[in-house]
């Protein structure tokens, strides 16, 4: 809205009262100035302003601050503007994907209703020759015949036809050949609404398939059968219409040119006769109805890829690699845009101006594939720059040796690379892929690179052998790049490879099968790589913390990267395996003596470990999990480090960097739990990604080690968080960091990686126990149990944890055996959530058992006795006299969430015990339930409900407060019909506790 | 500009729409082509075994070149 200033006394500027105010361009120039400092002055600025600057010393303080105004609205309008101009953009652009997409689906259909019904005729024509002996010499010269006869549209007032000189024998050829290409629309398309004929014969004598058009422009019938004649006998016998069309009285060919494609073009005049005696005969003059005759023998074979002159050809020489170049950029097209592989979308999409784009992946092929399309707002090359880059987001990525760059002649490049790829967990070897990649421009401005694997097949030099990698195969794959209307561009991605899945042990093969994997992380972290840095180079993202998004990205990949290198354990990084003193081989434990080495062969790996004393361990184990969605538990380590953590481990891996002595703690998971408050630093555009801060708040736990409490810093990389998001991985990974927070901070990571393994189709795995037998299942999965779980929710993920520390020479094995009790803590512990948060099969099946300590009988007696005694009513029906341990079982079963909490007047009150129901509602386990507070579970007219109930709850020992929403500890809302709290009383009748019935809860 | 963007999403979802149509009816129309190569490929076999002399080359061929139709 703008303001209109009214300028009431200037009269010596000539203007009366009522006019706008006209500032001359010394004076816009000057305000302008000021705007960009300051867009909303103060007044006292503004009047400073006036007594300042002598060009503006005219004008009315008053009309100063009318002229922020007006400037701050048009800003806000211009960015108004600007954003709708975006989002248009981005619609139009996401429009013109759509309807290339449905143009493909609907030639895709009309291939497939083409197939159809020839496989059906020829299903028929097999059937006859069946019973007919005699006819099936006549297979080999059958052909199929497919006409578009007697289509009369007509359209020969189109201007086009009009000014195109049609007396020169090329303007013919034009007209020929679009005829050609509308017609065969016709005939195999479905340009014309063809519905099939009603009466036809469906046996094998039929004459084959007919088809009539309906509301069309003029009329069209098509047909389409088997003849036992040659392709050009047939043509011959069809073009001398006179012989089979009895109402046509003559055709005159008039003149005759040859095409030069080694066709042939006739202009010829029909006369028809009138079918009946009072209608006009036409002449047609045949140049617009499409009157051509396609004989096509069935020449539909499919290209096999081992095609014998792949051996014959001599790839050391670069034409050779050419044209290996050429064949894999043919059919990275043809899966890019087409439909060599059989795509199914990947996921809901999204329509709107957010979308990352359209997302594919593989049915059923060979190897594994995904594909993505999408729009960023950067220039092609920039974009190929980008991805190119493989290892800037590829986190998989160990490194990518470009070993020869050879030039293709015609502008584009071929290069042999070797790349490396960390393997996800501990129990299956890292993947190198040598490989050929061609980057050109096509013909119509976009830019092209594809790659595929060179093997003995392809032909080309051999790549660098390899130790410790298992080769895989990279089929074309690569990105194809448009550019787009105002600016932008089109990006098509296509990675498709065969991960040799054959080699890891049964249990895992899932992960090295699945497309969904391959299609989150590598094919959409690709387009949301480019997308990221597109917005960071707009200027739409806002970041925390004062960093540049590229340092925090660098802190987010050194802290990927060292868990991966932590994980894999190369041996020319420096590592070397570290036997175990007491036998057990469950976590393995690696020691790296030369960690100048870290961080691998790349420019990403900085030689940042002179602090780390003489050399760095690393502990690390795998276990599987059954029915525990990855972003749940994830989630859950984030949230409640207290349930896995030792506040004394986190103290010893935060003092290595200070160089102070700290002993070697004892590792005992939660045995002193510490608050950790989350600080957020930086989270990717969709949020799939978060870089934070970790604060654990420092506490002694004896008292000569006072002087080192003090709050450690966590740098902590969270991903994949998401429910949402199918297949994708989950990671939680953190290192200590010192109050510094120095752009190259040394981090030595540790952390947690949860990998979900899509079932097969088996249901036959046991779904009682959540936490598998490792060794078991390696050895191929021995369990007889045959219970699915009943909600369909049978699925396994594998949890890789791995923990870095530094030791110094004498300390070597004091730290080797903490950590690895360490990591068997923490392994402990994640069965112990797992439990807690895997869905429970049915309700009746109680997978927690209750607890039975004397405690707890006594809560629970007091529970229900309070609750008759304020109430009146029973908590468990009827027949409550019973106690002990039926009573006990009675509420840990209840239907309704039980939730009890303390009742102190000095601390805002905390949970202390709930029932199995609670427990789900909560989502939470018995031990982290205590750590949640009630003011955060209810929400705000919840907590004014039990205030303003409070005093009733006091006196008369309970109250019901009304329907309402509450929160679990995982964020997740909770609706429920009613609470009901009661004031808890010990046998001596003073106050216990708070208890709290939610009835009729579920999540929103 | 406002309107016209939410013509155009509309659109977009309008398409979208049809091209999961589209892709239903192509999966359903693939399905029963698959169905029908398989008949076919059985009829073929059958014809194969019959005992008919100097045809058999002819079968195949045409037995082959069915299978590159899918």
């Amino acid at each position: 809205m703008m303001v209109h200033t009214m300028h009431r006394e200037s009269p010596d500027k000539g203007l009366d009262s009522g006019k706008y105010v006209r500032y001359t361009p010394e004076q816009v120039e000057a305000l302008e100035r000021v705007y960009t400092e300051c867009p909303k002055p103060s007044s006292l600025r503004r009047h400073q302003l006036i007594r300042e600057s002598s060009i503006l010393s005219n004008i009315e303080p008053k009309q100063i601050k009318v002229w922020f105004q007006n400037r701050r609205c048009r800003e806000k309008q211009r960015k108004e503007a600007a954003r709708l101009q975006t989002v248009n953009r981005k619609l139009n652009a996401m429009n013109k994907l759509l309807m290339e997409e449905n143009d493909r689906l609907q030639k895709q259909v009309s291939h497939l209703v083409y197939d159809n019904g020839h496989m059906k005729h020829q299903l028929h024509t097999v059937t006859s020759s069946t019973f007919a002996s005699g006819t099936t010499t006549d297979n080999s010269c059958e052909s199929v015949v497919v006409s578009g006869q007697q289509h009369q549209q007509q359209n020969s007032n189109h201007p086009q036809h009009l000014q195109r000189d049609a007396n020169n024998p090329a303007g013919l050829l034009s007209i020929a050949e679009e005829a050609l290409a509308e017609f065969l629309s016709k005939a195999t398309g479905t340009a014309v609404d063809w519905v099939q004929m009603i009466g036809m014969k469906p046996g094998p004598d039929s004459i084959g398939i007919v088809s009539i058009s309906r509301n069309c422009s003029g009329i069209a019938a098509r047909a389409c059968g088997l003849v036992s004649l040659e392709p050009m006998k047939v043509a011959e016998i069809l073009k001398d219409r006179q012989s089979w069309l009895r109402d046509c009285r003559c055709v005159d060919t008039l003149s005759v040119i040859p095409a030069g494609n080694g066709g042939t073009i006739e202009l010829i005049y029909t006369q028809m006769y009138a079918p009946y005696f009072g209608m006009q005969a036409s002449g047609t003059t045949t140049d617009n109805s499409c009157e051509s005759v396609v004989v096509s023998g069935q020449q539909h074979q499919q290209q096999n890829s081992n095609h014998p002159q792949h051996l014959q050809r001599d790839a050391n020489n670069p034409a050779g690699l050419l044209s290996i170049a050429e064949e894999a950029l043919a059919e990275f097209l043809s899966k890019a845009t087409g439909t060599a592989v059989d795509w199914v979308q990947m996921i809901g999409m999204k329509p709107g101006p957010d979308s990352i784009g359209i997302v594919s992946i593989s049915r059923n092929c060979s190897g594994i594939a995904a594909r993505a399309c999408g729009l960023v707002s950067l220039e092609p090359m920039k974009v190929a720059e980008i991805l190119k880059d493989r290892q800037s987001w590829l986190r998989d990525c160990r490194c990518v040796d470009t070993l020869s760059v050879i030039p293709a002649g015609n502008g584009g490049t071929i290069e042999l690379i070797y790349t490396q790829m960390y393997a996800p967990t501990t129990l299956a070897a890292a993947r190198d892929f040598w490989t050929l990649r061609y980057s050109t421009c096509l013909e119509d401005g976009s830019y092209v690179v594809c790659e595929r694997s060179l093997t003995s097949t392809t032909g080309g030099p051999n790549g660098p052998p390899s130790s410790s990698f298992v080769r895989a195969e990279m089929r074309p794959s690569g990105f194809l790049i448009r550019p787009c209307d105002g600016g932008g561009s089109i990006v098509h991605i296509v990675d498709h490879v065969d991960l040799d899945a054959w080699s890891v042990p049964e249990v895992m093969r899932p992960l090295y099968e699945s497309s969904k994997i391959l299609a989150q992380k590598m094919t959409v972290a690709a387009l949301r790589h480019v997308r990221q840095i597109a917005q960071e180079t707009s200027g739409e993202v806002q970041y925390g913390g004062g960093r540049q998004p590229a340092v925090l990205r660098t802190f987010s990949q050194k802290l990927c990267r060292g868990f991966n290198d932590a994980v894999n354990g190369f041996v020319d990084d420096g590592w070397s395996p570290l036997g175990s003193n007491d036998g057990a081989e469950d976590i393995s434990v690696m020691i790296n003596l030369s960690p100048g080495k870290f961080g691998g062969p790349s420019h990403y790996g900085s030689s940042f470990l002179p602090s780390f004393g003489s050399g760095v361990l690393c502990a690390k184990a795998s276990m599987l999990l059954e029915n525990v969605p990855p972003a749940v538990l994830v989630r859950f380590l984030r949230e409640h480090r207290s349930e896995w953590a030792d506040y004394g481990v986190d103290g010893y891996a935060a003092a290595s960097l200070r160089a102070s002595p700290f002993a070697v703690p004892c590792a005992r998971a939660g045995g002193f739990p510490s608050n950790q408050v989350i600080l957020p630093l930086a989270q990717t555009v969709e949020h799939e990604e978060f870089l934070e801060v970790v604060r654990l708040e420092g506490h002694a736990y004896s008292p000569e080690e006072m002087g080192l409490a003090r709050d450690m810093y966590l740098l902590q990389l969270c991903s994949g968080v998401d429910e949402n998001v199918v297949g994708g991985c989950a990671q939680l990974v953190f290192a200590p960091i010192d109050e510094s927070f120095a752009d190259d901070a040394p981090l030595l990571p540790s952390g947690f990686r949860v990998i979900p393994l899509e079932h097969k189709s088996t249901p036959n795995g046991a779904s009682g126990n959540r936490t598998l037998d490792l060794a078991s299942a390696l050895e191929g999965s021995t369990r007889q149990g045959s219970e699915a779980g009943p909600n369909g929710c049978n699925f396994r993920s594998v949890v890789t944890i791995a923990f870095q520390f530094t030791f110094d020479n004498h300390t070597r094995d004091s730290v080797a055996s903490m950590a690895r009790q360490y990591v068997r803590s923490i392994v402990g512990s994640i069965q112990r959530v797992a439990l807690a948060i895997a869905p429970r099969p049915g309700s009746s099946i109680s997978s927690i058992s209750a607890p039975t300590s004397p405690e707890a009988l006594t809560l629970v007696r007091w529970i229900s006795r309070s609750y008759r005694v304020h109430t009146g009513a029973n908590l468990f029906g009827s027949d409550s006299q019973t106690s002990g341990d039926t009573l006990l079982r009675q509420l840990w079963s209840h239907t309704d969430a039980i939730l009890c909490c303390s009742l102190k007047t000095n601390a805002s009150p905390v949970f202390t015990f709930a029932n199995q129901t609670g427990l789900d509602m909560l989502e939470t386990t018995l031990v982290a339930l205590q750590d949640i507070m009630l003011d955060k579970t209810l929400d705000e007219s919840g907590r004014k409900a039990l205030c303003s109930e409070f005093p009733k709850i006091m006196q008369q020992g309970y109250a019901h407060l009304p329907a309402g929403v509450c929160a679990s500890s995982m964020g997740r809302l909770v609706s429920y019909e009613q609470a009901t709290v009661w004031k808890v009383l010990e046998d001596d009748e003073s106050n216990h506790c708070l208890a709290f019935m939610f009835v009729n809860w579920s999540f929103v | 500009m406002e309107r016209l963007n939410s013509k155009l999403y509309v659109e977009n979802c309008y398409i979208m729409k049809e091209n999961e149509r589209l892709r239903k009816k192509a999966e359903l129309l693939n399905q029963e082509n698959q169905q029908l190569l398989v008949q076919l490929k059985q009829k073929l076999s059958k014809t194969n075994k019959n005992p008919n002399g100097s045809n058999n080359d002819n079968n195949v061929s045409s037995s082959s070149s069915a299978s590159g139709q899918s």
